[in-house]
């Protein structure tokens, strides 16, 4: 007789099958399931006989979903199978060891061994990964500032908790496995969506995060815009930005005004077809052509200099050495004459 | 062919043949099932059935303690139990005739 194994796995798959018998009185279910761990414990034993030990993609594997096993018991016992619609957790649950079932098969199956082999050798990859992934989210929670000294260890700490983690150091229980296994899946998300969305976004970069509002050189000026350091900037209408128009504190206009933002940078708008940066602006990269352009393209200086005159997009023509030449200069319309002088402080 | 199918016909006969031999647990039940030819059983099929014998009043159970895991429940024959072993062995016997007579018939044509 071989000796029984009882490992925590088989008791959840156990629980898992006691679960889906649930509709049935107590009696029924001790007589159907009593023995079930045992049984279990014993037939995996045989099974799985020199294997690494059993995990819960080995059991479904061996005995197919708790599910399935429970409406064979059923159906052997000539119990009825239950007349409830199944539970919102328990379909949860079932869809999920469905999933499992359908990777534990391709495991099992030897020609996917390569994958399983792949697997294997990738999850460091992913324990760094994932440490990381979790300082960037910590960081954007918390609002890092400049990369630092702190930032650095860290960083360092979360990986090489991570990696502890994925080497199961820390001796965990069920319930830990599960916790790690939720914010393994956040994680992963937070991964592919960086890596979907090109890791340009602000949240995932917080030292590249919200710069702050436009300031102007000249003493008294105001804008009354929002610069987020990428995209187009946008004004309190909601309104993409298309040029700025400054005005002293005696209210009249500010021709040829230097514009920097709090760090010191230009302030360069952006054009609104590409969302890009008009300095990075292109022939190549706009593809609305006939539009408007900044005069600012032909000599590529002098970007924060505003208000900006505007050449029409038909009138540019390319040198063959890339250089760009363009008449036809489109004058800065002033939306105001002037604006009524600031009050005097003195 | 679909044994599995098959099967489901006389698991009733199989496991009771199986626990008249001996006494036996649920596990113990399938492994003998299984090194006795019956491969495809399923493990959830045989404790179901086990499970419907002993309600029907075929099996008696009785709990045996382990020293090493958990206390196994032991499934034993009872007087009914052999009457319908009897009563199904025949049957069996004569629908396998027939059925083994009809194929060997078709085969010599």
């Amino acid at each position: 007789m071989t000796t029984a194994i009882a490992p925590e796995v088989v008791t959840e798959y156990a629980d898992a099958v006691r679960a889906e018998l649930a509709d049935l009185d107590p009696e029924t279910i001790d007589e159907l399931a009593s023995g079930l761990d045992a049984d279990l414990g014993e037939a995996l034993a045989d099974q799985l006989l020199g294997q690494r030990p059993p995990d819960l993609d080995a059991m479904i594997a061996a005995f197919g979903t708790p599910e399935q096993y429970a409406r064979e018991l059923r159906a052997a016992a000539g119990i009825a199978a239950p007349q409830e619609p199944a539970s919102a957790p328990g379909a949860i649950q079932r869809s999920w060891l469905g999933v499992r079932e359908t990777v534990a098969r391709v495991r099992q199956n030897p020609q996917r061994q390569w994958l399983d082999t792949l697997i294997q050798a990738l999850r460091p990859l992913w324990w760094v990964v994932r440490g990381l992934a979790i300082y960037w989210l910590a960081a954007a929670v918390f609002g890092a500032m400049e990369p630092g000294l702190i930032d650095l260890i860290a960083a360092l700490g979360l990986i090489a908790v991570s990696v502890m983690w994925g080497r199961k150091q820390f001796g965990q229980q069920r319930w830990a496995r599960r916790v790690g296994l939720a914010i393994s899946a956040i994680t992963a998300s937070v991964v592919l969506a960086t890596i979907w969305w090109g890791a340009d976004s602000g949240v995932l970069m917080p030292w590249a995060g919200p710069q702050q509002a436009a300031t102007v050189e000249y003493p008294g000026a105001y804008i009354d815009a929002y610069y987020d350091g990428g995209g187009a900037p946008i004004s309190g209408t909601g309104m993409p930005i298309q040029n700025l128009y400054v005005y002293g504190p005696d209210g009249a206009p500010v021709p040829d005004a230097r514009i920097v933002d709090g760090m010191g940078n230009p302030v360069v708008l952006s054009d609104a077809a590409t969302g890009l940066p008009w300095d990075q602006w292109s022939p190549e990269l706009d593809f609305y052509l006939g539009g408007d352009v900044p005069q600012s393209v032909l000599t590529n200086d002098h970007w924060n200099v505003y208000p900006w005159s505007f050449i029409p997009e038909s009138q540019l023509a390319q040198r063959p050495d890339g250089s760009l030449v363009g008449t036809g200069s489109l004058a800065p319309q002033w939306p105001f004459d002037s604006l009524p002088p600031l009050p005097s402080e003195q | 062919m679909d044994t599995t199918q098959l099967l489901k016909g006389v698991l009733d006969l199989a496991v009771l043949a199986a626990v008249n031999a001996e006494d036996g647990y649920g596990y113990d039940v399938v492994r003998r099932l299984r090194s006795a030819g019956l491969t495809d059983v399923g493990d959830a099929s045989v404790y179901g059935t086990l499970r419907r014998l002993y309600a029907g009043g075929s099996l008696t159970s009785y709990v045996v303690p382990s020293e090493e895991g958990p206390h196994r429940k032991y499934y034993g024959i009872t007087p009914q139990g052999q009457t319908s072993l009897l009563h199904q062995r025949k049957q069996w016997s004569e629908f396998s005739k027939t059925l083994t007579d009809l194929l060997e018939r078709q085969a010599s044509r």
